[in-house]
Parts: structure tokens; sequence; C-alpha cells
């Protein structure tokens, strides 16, 4: 097998690098161990969302305060904001129109009503929640700093939203999710539709409903079940399960039909919005003829002094061995599995066996509390500024070699909500490197 | 066998395997691969095995299209073929439709010597009716057509040019003998087109219906038969090229995965099989390939067949469609056309398998084709006979290329 | 002091021991009214592998505790099959292993009335397909698993029909003396915060591990060692009945699967407090190089989480030695003692039981109510051995039963827990029977027990607890999480890591909850982080 560009992994960096370098005109092939964050993520595109445990308003002007090793400042603040960007416009040809501005952060609702801080919005999650009558309404105090400033797009002023549930979906609660936004000052109130008869009644779940709510003969029986759930609200939160083989098509019928702004709040892998951009990655990828071996992980390389040649594949009963000029890994750290947390505490990079910075055991792993910070999430190859993974002496250890988004040292993506950021931040700056002819426009 | 119900331990239940069933995506008879698979699993290791109460595991069609999304690694279709083995052990074995249409070679040399009469019996629909009542195969279900001659009588018969460099075995599978010697034929010839003698050890079915369908002793010693034939050819001349992905796929992965077989024989065999596109890309990738195709203007929607994508190789065949010149190809979206080799024949299986394949169809419809393009039989015939189109191997495509 | 109530006997301890007492006093008439610090089964008999002994193990070196085991191994089968997991056990003898010491097994067996039956290499791997190739022989022998919680629920269960009161979060400060007997047992009120005084004619002290403490309020010396042992929980089953070392009892030398896991075990080290249950990340490794000596793909496997019970283990005051601290406590006799503190101590009205095994608790608690009844005139004979559980009629547990019930309803969209196969319906009923925290669901449904460690099942059930009631179901997810998160960085490595980040990414991540402002409850209310992380 032969290839100009190998990219392995398809998850958030490992889709845009495929496709921004395709659209530079590199032949790229991608293999890949299976799917990754695009399907567990929260479907929205994180720059950076906090900063030492506090909240960020403006995420580009902050990529300034972070440390010289981070993949923001490696890649450099344009690449970040052309990522945005280049994304925003990618996604909206694809039918996946996303609202928001780079220069601040913006609220996203999640299905436990807490409201997380992100950048890009895809728009069926992006009608702000107008605030409530000012007295919080009672329900669990929720830490949460919010910005008290309009956050653009829709006028926010005052009133009521209802949290509406499709009944017998198992994963979002209203109760749950009112309770929570009521503590965020919203005027929350929980509610249940029915769902049509339809042929999954007896065993559902995110993906089989939204399936279901891609036909329009579907939503049309929906639609006023839900609306009388509604019941004269401002604002209706669902859960993220409005379509998912294509656009926001299904979210603005709906949404039509029932009349009232439609909200999609974040829920519990899989990822339905996740699904759709997936999905949308896929056509663009075979649109651009990149080549696609999906399900078997890379495990090698073959070298030539310092140049990898070739990149060796899990096959059925053999390895595949693809030969390649430039090799890009988007293996996404340990939680993609691009580098193993052994039982002595020792980290491997599985693909290239590059450098990676081990602990002493394995309690270093993780911390005291599993809702603080674990350094493992921030373990990764370290890379230069032309993201070329570096050895102990601070040289690359690969002339060909890149690394991109979560594999990445230097940074926590879950922690600071910075996961598509430094995806496309990375993806973007390795398109510039591997093709010194200009990205075009679109 | 135990090293992939092993791998549920990896199982970390991130969903992505129910995201990409087409079975579950269609009917709630089947929970998905999460439920059937390594969830499953932790409650049948255990010493009473003799009683599976897993009866919904029946629906899982064995595409694989789950375990090639997880990104763990838990063999989730091989999970749940392991287990219904124990299933069907557990009801005494096979039914009489699943034991007839897990031997195919059986049914082809059965109706050889009245093909034409079979076939017209096999397309009035009475006759299809009575067997649907009598065994369980669905009246509308795709059906090969039977051969009058086999493929080896052909390649007894056929001359190979003298001009070879290199040498491959052939593992033509039943379908090519049984049902399309035609397709076989084309195989060879873009073979010997490209300077490769083509060699035909004695072979026998791979056994895939009988595993698949859960009759794992049956499918064992197919197995056991079909490697020590194949053994020579595995040394000499070292390559074996199947023009089924399935049987391809069966004989890379599934003789170690689901059998267990790990001996020495077995390992050789295994390495020495090629998908024949892959093959023939292995050539391009060595500027062996002759390229000399004729221009060929149409339309071809090319469906890579789930079981190709178990091979790891990716998609040959559209990187070798790509070289004939004036053929615009269109990939399908679908993962897997439905018909999940004889799943798609029963009765009960029947309607799943034809929502499955819907959205392929549909596309089909959108796209108009001149024709589809799909490296796998039972594809094939499910695919044609639901959109009436004409459906090639990418083979058969290539030889018409270089006919011209 | 507020009283709380007056009865004939109080029991402390709400381990087996204690409710094996309250059951076998209930059966024989006399009122009795159990206290227990926690929650039952929280001490060591929520902390240990869930073997249903044969005896087999002692059969060398203590016969007279290989008798007491087979003995009740088959009074349990008899009144609590339900508990019970049918599984047979293996003795394997590995190369390297003393063959003489085989020979000695099977003698001792057969002295203690253990059947055992000869297996070759082949016969042990057919039954056993994971078992090291170079098993030599193996002997099977009726060796179970038990579910201790279904057994304290279940002999709690009828001790209540029957008129007993179990009293949980109420923990023994201290008693009222009178001369030479106790008047009173004083408990703290946990949830209501205050002291409270339970009069009472006589006094058990089945507190295990504990005893020791017990007597100190008591003014008695009950020299209890703690004799630690550290368990690892693999993700799944790896075999189908238990799987010994056919040698010397010594660490990691058992594989005992309960339910969908298999525990690993154990060690035995003395420590100073029985409240010491930390795990050292040594200890995970070498219980998993050990136990893979007979199953090898244990090394490659995933563990769930490593815990550790502490054996009560009696001393008695004119013997000297036992083991020395930090040493080796399997020396240390397992069989037990029931102490008469009149005779013992001067104090007239105090019983203690203490030592044993989880598989004797029964016998036990008919040696020392045989004592006390004969102490407080009471002619009753001792029923717990024929009289069968509430429970019993379903039978012996079967591994497939969950998945069985699930298929047979044809429940698959009502799992909340799908590692566990926790429905809805099971879900709503145990909210309707009264219970509001995550936690009683885990301990009630094992709800969140399974690999993903409650990355789905935590919120789901959250969801449903709060379409229940208001409250802060948000924090109290978040203390669920913690909860479930204690103790488990020495076993997090490989596929449980991409686990461990998985639910970092959806609750950090996708749910931004850090947690931040919720108090620590247990260690605000000064308890021990001893919260049982369970056996199965």
């Amino acid at each position: 097998m032969r290839a100009d560009v190998v990219v392995v992994g398809a998850g958030p960096a490992g889709l845009a690098t495929a496709v921004r370098l395709a659209e530079a005109g590199r032949q790229v092939r991608v293999i890949a161990r299976g799917n990754g964050f695009t399907h567990w993520g929260a479907g929205a595109v994180d720059a950076l969302g906090r900063l030492g445990g506090e909240r960020v308003e403006r995420p580009l002007e902050a990529v300034g305060r972070l440390p010289e090793d981070h993949p923001y400042r490696l890649a450099g603040e344009a690449a970040l904001r052309d990522g945005l960007d280049w994304f925003a416009r990618f996604a909206a040809t694809a039918g996946l129109a996303h609202a928001g501005d780079p220069e601040r952060n913006r609220d996203q609702v999640t299905a436990l009503g807490v409201l997380r801080p992100t950048c890009l919005l895809p728009e069926p999650a992006a009608q702000v929640l107008p605030e409530g009558s000012g007295e919080p309404q009672g329900g669990a105090p929720v830490d949460r700093e919010g910005s008290g400033e309009p956050q653009g797009g829709a006028p926010v002023g005052r009133g009521r939203v209802a949290v509406v549930n499709f009944e017998g979906f198992r994963d979002f609660s209203p109760a749950l999710c009112a309770a929570g936004l009521r503590g965020a000052g919203v005027d929350a109130v929980p509610a249940s539709a029915p769902l049509p008869p339809w042929d999954h009644a007896r065993y559902f779940s995110a993906v089989e409903l939204a399936r279901a709510i891609d036909d329009d003969d579907f939503r049309r029986r929906l639609a006023p079940g839900l609306a009388r759930a509604a019941a004269g609200a401002d604002v209706v939160v669902v859960p993220a399960v409005l379509g998912v083989r294509g656009g926001h098509e299904p979210w603005a019928d709906l949404q039509r039909l029932v009349g009232t702004p439609l909200v999609e709040a974040a829920t519990a892998p899989p990822s339905i919005p996740g699904l759709r951009l997936f999905a949308a990655y896929r056509r663009r990828l075979d649109a651009l003829g990149v080549g696609w071996q999906f399900g078997f992980p890379a495990v090698g390389v073959e070298r030539d002094g310092d140049r990898v040649t070739a990149v060796r594949s899990e096959g059925a009963s053999r390895e595949v061995v693809t030969h390649c000029q430039e090799l890009v890994l988007a293996t996404g750290g340990v939680a993609g599995h691009g580098i193993e947390a052994n039982r002595d505490g020792t980290l491997a990079e599985v693909v290239a066996g590059l450098p990676v910075e081990g602990f002493p055991d394995r309690t270093a792993f993780l911390g005291e509390r599993f809702l603080g910070e674990h350094p493992l999430g921030a373990a990764g190859v370290r890379v230069d500024a032309e993201l070329r993974p570096m050895n102990a002496s601070g040289s690359p250890v690969h002339a060909n070699v890149r690394c991109v988004g979560g594999l990445l040292a230097g940074h926590d993506p879950t922690v600071e909500g910075s996961r598509e950021g430094v995806a496309l931040a990375t993806a973007t700056r390795t398109a510039e490197l591997l093709a010194p002819t200009p990205t075009p426009a679109t | 066998m135990l090293h992939v119900e092993q791998t549920a331990d990896r199982c970390i239940k991130c969903n992505v395997c129910n995201t990409v069933c087409p079975v579950s995506a269609v009917t709630d008879l089947f929970p998905g691969p999460k439920y059937e698979g390594p969830q499953g699993q932790r409650f049948r290791a255990g010493i009473d095995t003799g009683d599976s109460p897993d009866h919904s595991l029946d629906y899982c069609s064995g595409c694989g299209l789950c375990t090639q999304a997880c990104p763990e690694g838990v063999m989730v279709a091989e999970i749940n073929q392991v287990a219904r083995e124990r299933l069907v052990t557990a009801r005494g074995g096979l039914g009489l439709r699943d034991k007839l249409i897990s031997r195919p070679s059986l049914m082809g040399r059965l109706a050889r010597p009245v093909a034409p009469l079979a076939n017209l019996l096999m397309a009035a629909r009475p006759v299809r009716l009575a067997v649907e009542k009598a065994i369980g195969v669905h009246r509308a279900a795709a059906m090969p057509r039977f051969s009058g001659t086999t493929f080896r009588s052909w390649a007894r018969h056929h001359r190979a040019p003298s001009d070879a460099t290199r040498t491959v075995a052939y593992f033509h599978g039943c379908a090519v003998q049984e049902f399309e010697p035609e397709m076989g034929a084309a195989v060879v010839r873009v073979l010997e087109r490209n300077r490769v003698r083509v060699t035909f050890p004695r072979q026998a079915c791979c056994g895939l219906p009988l595993v698949s369908n859960g009759d794992f002793e049956a499918g064992r010693a197919a197995a056991v038969r079909l490697v020590g034939r194949l053994r020579a050819a595995a040394d000499d001349p070292g390559v074996i090229v199947a023009n089924s992905t399935s049987c391809g796929m069966t004989l890379k992965a599934k003789y170690r995965e689901l059998l267990g077989m790990d001996d020495a024989a077995t390992r050789a065999v295994s390495r020495a099989v090629y998908d024949i596109c892959e093959y023939l890309l292995e050539l391009a990738d060595e500027d062996a390939l002759d390229r000399s195709f004729a221009p060929l203007p149409a339309k071809a929607l090319y469906h890579p067949p789930c079981q190709l994508m178990a091979h790891g190789v990716g998609t040959p065949a559209l990187d070798l469609l790509a070289m004939v010149p004036g053929l615009e190809v269109e990939r399908s979206r679908a993962g897997c056309c439905g018909t999940a080799g004889t799943y798609g024949t029963k009765v009960e299986k029947y309607q799943i398998a034809m929502d499955v394949g819907a959205g392929l169809f549909e596309q089909v419809t959108e796209a108009r084709p001149d024709f589809v393009v799909c490296d796998s039989e039972t594809c094939r015939w499910h695919i044609a006979k639901a959109t009436g189109l004409p459906v090639y191997h990418p083979v058969q495509v290539l030889d018409r290329a270089y006919q011209v | 002091m507020t009283p709380l109530l007056e009865t004939d006997v109080v029991v402390a301890g709400g381990g087996v021991t204690g409710v094996a007492v309250l059951r076998d006093l209930a059966l024989r008439g006399v009122n009795a009214v159990l206290v227990e610090r926690f929650d039952l089964g929280t001490g060591t008999s929520g902390r240990w592998h869930g073997l249903l002994h044969s005896g087999a193990r002692y059969a060398v070196r203590d016969q007279e505790s290989a008798r007491e085991c087979i003995e009740e191994n088959t009074v349990l089968r008899r009144i609590a099959p339900h508990t019970v997991e049918d599984i047979g056990g293996l003795f394997v003898l590995l190369p390297g292993d003393d063959e003489a010491y085989a020979g000695k097994f099977v003698e001792g067996c057969q002295a203690s009335g253990i059947p055992t039956e000869e297996l070759s290499a082949a016969e042990a791997r057919r039954r056993e397909p994971l078992l090291a190739p170079d098993v030599k022989l193996a002997f099977a022998v009726p060796d179970g698993g038990i579910d201790s919680w279904a057994l304290l629920r279940s002999m709690a269960a009828d001790a209540e029909a029957r008129g007993s009161r179990v009293l949980v979060r109420h923990p023994v400060v201290g008693v009222e003396r009178d001369g030479d007997r106790i008047t009173a047992v004083r408990v703290h009120d946990q949830v209501a915060g205050e002291d409270r005084l339970i009069g009472c004619q006589w006094v058990v002290n089945a507190t295990g591990a504990w005893a020791g403490e017990i007597g100190r309020m008591a003014g008695v010396p009950i020299r209890m060692i703690a004799g630690k042992g550290v368990m690892v929980v693999m993700a799944s089953r790896y075999v189908r009945g238990v799987v010994n070392a056919c040698r010397k009892p010594a660490d990691g030398d058992i594989i005992v699967p309960q339910h969908e896991v298999a525990i690993l075990g154990t060690t035995s080290v003395q420590v100073d407090s029985p409240d010491d249950i930390a795990v050292a990340p040594a200890d995970v490794d070498r219980m998993i190089d050990m136990c893979a000596q007979m199953v090898p793909s244990l090394a490659s496997g995933r563990v769930l989480r490593a815990f550790a019970g502490s054996r009560p283990l009696y001393q008695p005051e004119s013997e000297d030695g036992g083991a020395s601290d930090g040493g080796d406590t399997r020396e240390v006799s397992r069989t037990f003692t029931v102490l008469d503190h009149a005779s013992r101590d001067g104090l007239g009205n105090m019983l203690s039981i203490v030592g044993g095994k989880l598989t004797t608790c029964r016998q036990m608690a008919e040696a020392l109510v045989d004592r006390l009844a004969e102490r407080m005139g009471v002619t009753e004979p001792c029923r717990t051995a024929t009289e069968v559980l509430p429970g019993a009629d379903h039978g012996p547990h079967r591994l497939a039963a969950p998945l069985a019930g699930v298929e047979r309803d044809g429940a698959y969209g009502e799992l909340i827990c799908e590692c566990e196969l926790v429905t809805r319906g099971q879900v709503r009923a145990a909210i309707a029977d009264g219970l509001t925290e995550l936690e009683d669901l885990r301990r009630k449904l094992r709800l969140g027990y399974g690999p993903c460690q409650a990355a789905f099942c935590a919120w789901r059930a959250a969801g449903m607890l709060s379409e229940g009631s208001g409250g802060d179901h948000l924090g109290g997810l978040e203390r669920f999480l913690e909860e479930r998160w204690r103790g488990q960085r020495a076993t997090i490595w490989g596929d449980q890591a991409r686990q461990a980040l998985l639910n970092h990414a959806i609750y950090r991540g996708i749910f931004d909850l850090r947690g931040a402002g919720r108090p620590d409850e247990a260690a605000a209310a000064g308890l021990p982080r001893a919260e049982p992380v369970g056996g199965g």
C-alpha cells in the first residue's frame, strides 16, 4: 500500500488533519483502530474553557497566558483562529452551521443542567436561555461563574424554560436538568413528551431515537406532544437527539412545528451531534478521495535513518504495510489509546515508540479526587514548534512525523476544555507545514 | 475462541459499537452489540453454560461493523458468534434449514445435473412459497443461479499462457465453483493479463456458513480439511488469492479467532491469503500492474462489503477502479447491504436484511448507476435482486476493461 | 440521656456473626436488638473473597477448622441456597509445588470428611479452560461461592419478621455497668446526632475484628489481632469454580469467582487496627502475579478494584506469640472461640464470639446462643440449621440469571446499569422502598459495580432519584463518584485507565462537574474512610 501522507487516528484531530491536508493537495490515507472523541464529546467546539480551574471568558486572549509548551503556543494563535474559522465554514457547508465567536466563550446546556463553557455551538444547541425571574428557584446550588453579560445571538431577556424528555428515553432526566438550571438562575420546569407509536418502542437509545427523528413523518407526529409539553415556555430544552443522518434540518423542522425555540442539551456518549459531524467528515473525505482503513490499529513504523518510510497496521492475518512520505499521529493520548499506561507507571506511545514521560509508579497517574485533575490526562508526546516529536535533547525524533490533538503533552483537554480547539489548531498548523501552497478558501 | 471472549475485558462502554450496528438500527428485537457482546459475555462465563438465555443474540447478523468501530479492540461480533455456537449447541444443533444453507457446495452439487430446471423452479413463486413453509428460507430471498458446469471443469481445460513472472494459487470458493464459474474465469484472465500464473489446488468449502450459523464442529472439520489441501500452496507459490471477501476473511482470521486453530499449518495458510483486489493493488504498488485499461464510460456504485473491511486493507477495489478511464465510481455510504451471508435468506430475518439494505438501495436509486460493484457474492445477489441492476465483482469490471 | 428502648439482649456487630446470633435468638423466642456502627456487612463480612469453604484449605494443618467448614458448607447450601453459587473448587498442583503436600492434602481431607476427587491435568483443563498449561493435576472439592450481603439480608429479614430489631448507623460508644452487670448499652444515633441508651439484660459482643474495642468499653480485655488481607477484583470471571493452589497457604493462592467477577486473594499481615484497609500497588501486583501462576491470562487482565479486610483473629491471654507485628497471621488458628466473661472476667452478663470464618457463622452463633440460653434459662433448642431462610425457594444463584431475566422480559430498553443489568423497574422499586442515595442503590442492586464503574448508570440513577424527590441529587452524584474513586488508584492502568479518563471526560468534560464546595461527609462526621467497596 502506498500513500503520500498517512494520518493515524479518526477522532477530532485526525479527521480535521486529513481533510485539511487533502484540501491542500496531499494524497491522504487514514488508518484508525476505531472511533474516538467525536463520538464521546459534548458536540461543541471547545477552544479554552477553563484556566487554573477558573472559567475563561475570552479564549483567544487567554492563549497568551498559557505555558510555552502548550499546543496552542506551539501551533500559534493564528492557527487556532484559522482552524476555528475553517471549521465553521466546513460545518456550515455540510449543513451543520455553528454559532459562536472565538473571541468569547458561551454557555452550553448539558443534560445535568450545568452550563458548560464552550466556544462554537451547532445551531440546535446555540439558543441562549432566558434568565429567570431573578431569584434562584431552589434545586441544586450549582457552583457556576457566569459572565453575567449577554452572549450574543438571540435577545436574552427573561422567560420560562421547559425541559422536556421524550418518554422512555433513559439518558435524560428533566427533573435533574431543570433543578440544575434553576440553580443557575433559569426558570426551568420539567416535562415529558410522548413518543408516537414506532418500531423501537421495546428498546431504543439516543441513536435509534435520533434516526427516527430524521424521518419527517415521525417528526410531524411527535411535534404536537412536544408542543403540549412545552406549554407556553419561551425556550424548550430537549436531549440532543434531533436527527443523526445529516444536518440540522430535523431540528429546524421540529422547531418550526413546535413553534418554540428548541435547544439540544449535551448528553453522555454516544454524542449525536458528534455523529452528525463524523458523517460530514466521512462524506468530505470520500469526496476528496482520502483512503480509509478503519478498524485496525497502527502498530509500528519502518524507518530509514531519521525518516519514517512506512506505517505498519494490523491486518486480518498479517500486518499491512503502508508506505508514506509523511506521517501524522492523531492517536489521542491515553484516553484515545495512542499512549498505553502500563502497570509499572511507565507510558508508551503505541505507534512509533515516541518518547513519553512516565511516572514513578501508577498511583501518580490519577488525582485523589475523581472530579479533580489527573496527570495521566495531560500526558503526551512533547513536540517542537513544527509539531515534530522531540527527544530528550530537544531535536526531532523523525524528520517527517507530526503529532496533533490529544496525543500532545502540555495540556489536559478535559480539564481545560480545549479538545476540539487543539485538534483544529494543530490540524491547521500541520496542513500549513505539509502544504506550502496556501490552503484553498473552502 | 477463548481469546476472543477475553477481549470483552477491554470494553469501556462507550457505545460506539451501538452507533454502527445496522441491525439494531432497524429492529428493536436486537438490543445492540454492546449488550450482546462484552456486556452479556460477563454473564455467560460460568459453569452453568448449558442453558444460554440469549435469544436476542440470534438476531446478530455477524456483519462485524461493531468490531471495526470499537476503539478498544473488543471483538464484539466474534464474541457474539462464539455465544451463538453455545446457544445452538444447547438447542441440539442446527435445524434443517440452517444445515442446508450452510452447505452451499452440497446444494450446488445436488442441483448441478438439473441446473436449468432447478433455476426455473427456484424462480417460481409457488415453489418458493412451499420452500419457505417447509424449511424457512424466505420466498423473496435472493438465490444464486445453479450452474450446469463447475469452475474447476473450466480450469481443467484452461491453458495458461507461458509468460508468467509470478504464480498464485486461487481459492475460488463454493460460489465460483457452483454458481458463478464465469466470475472465476474473469479472475484468472485478469491475473494472467498481469503475467501471473494461476494454480488451482484441490480445495473445498471454507466452512464459513457453518461457523456463522453456529456449528463449530462441522465448521472445524471443513477448516481442517481445507487447510490440509491448501497447505502446500501456502509455501509454494506462497500466495493464495480469494475473490470472495467472506471466504478470504474466514481463511485469514476466523479459523484462529473462532475455532481456536492456532497450529503451524493454519497459520501458514492464513498468512498466505490475499483478497484479489488487495493482491492486484500490491502489484500496482510495485509498478507491476498492467494499467492499459480501455475506457469504460459508465457510472458505477461501489459497495465495500462489511467482511472486506474486516481484512484491514481498506478498499483496494476503489483504487483499482479509479484506473479505468471514463468510469465514474460513487462509493456506497452503507456499512452493510443487509444479507450478511445466509442471514438475510431466513424467513425471520429477511425483512431485517431488507431494512438494513434500504439505505444502500435508496442511494442506488438516487445515484442511478449503470451497475453496482461489490466484492462479496451473497451481497451481489442480494443487491441485484433488490435493485434490479447488474452487480459485478471489481475484477469483472477490470476484466471487461482489459478485453476491449 | 434519652432512653431508646429496653430489650433482653443487645447484639453488637452487624456482620454475619452478629446477624446470625440475632436470628438464632429470634428463633428461640428471645427479644433482641442488634446495633451496628455503619451498615450490615461493612466490616469483614463485606471485605472478603466470597469463598464457601469446603474446609480443604485447612485439611493439612487445622482439621478442626476443616471439619467445621465442611459441616457448615452443607448446612448453608440447605438453608440459604439462593446465596450460594454451586460451582465447586479445584486445588491445582503446579510444577515446583511439593508433591508430598498433595498427599497430606488428600489424607487431611479424608480425615476431615471433605470429599475429594483427583483429576488429571487434561480433565482439570476441560473443567477450567484457562488453567496454566503446566498444571500437573488437580483435586476437586465442594468449594462454592457465597454472597455475604444476600446472606445478611436474608438472616436479618428472618429475624426482623420474628420481632427482632436491627439498628444500623448506631455505633456502640459505651456501656453502663452496675457492679458486675451491664445494665445498658450506650449508642450514638448518627442520624439524630445524639447518644441513646438501650437497656438490656445481656450483651453479645459480635463485633469481630473490633471485639477488643467493645471489650475495652465493658472493662474486659480481649486481645484481637487484625490480620489484614488484600483482595483484587478482576473485571470478568475467568474461572467457573474456585481455583486454589495445592500448597501450604500463602499469598495469592486463591481465585474465587463471584457473580461476574473473579476475586484474587489474599495476603495476611498483622496491622495495628482493623480499620487499616489501605491497599498498596505492590499488594495488587503480588496478587496478580501469584494467581497468574494458576491462570496466566490474569497477568494481562483488567482489574476492577482492590480492597482489604481484617480477619478477626483472637489471641488468647495464656498464649504468647501468635504473630508479631507485621508478621504472617496464617499461623493463628482460624477456629472460633466463645468468651464467657462471667467466668473469665467477672462481668456477669456479656458474652463475646471471636475468630472463625464466614462459612461457619451459623455454627458460631449456635455455640454462643446455646451458652447464652443456658445462662438465661431459655430451653428452646437451636433451629437455625434446619429452618430455611427467606428467599431459599429461588434455588442456587446462577450467573446467567440476570441476563435470563432481561431476555425473558424483553427488558433491554429498561437497563439503567448495563454492566450489572439493573432495570428501571428495579430502581423504581428500590426508591419506593425508601432508598434515597446512590450508595444504597449500589449496595442493594449492584448498580455501579461493573467495569465501567458507574460511568452511565450513576447519572441515570441520579435522574431517577430526582424524579422522585427534591434535594441535591447533583451533589449526591458527585459524592457517589468520589466514593467509587476511593482506593482505585492502586489498580488503574491499561484498559481501566482508559475507562477512568473516559469517565472523567464525561463527568468533568461534558457535564463540567468539579465537586467544588461539596463537603466530604464521611470526613466531616469523623468516620474512618471505610465505606466498603465490597466483595463483588
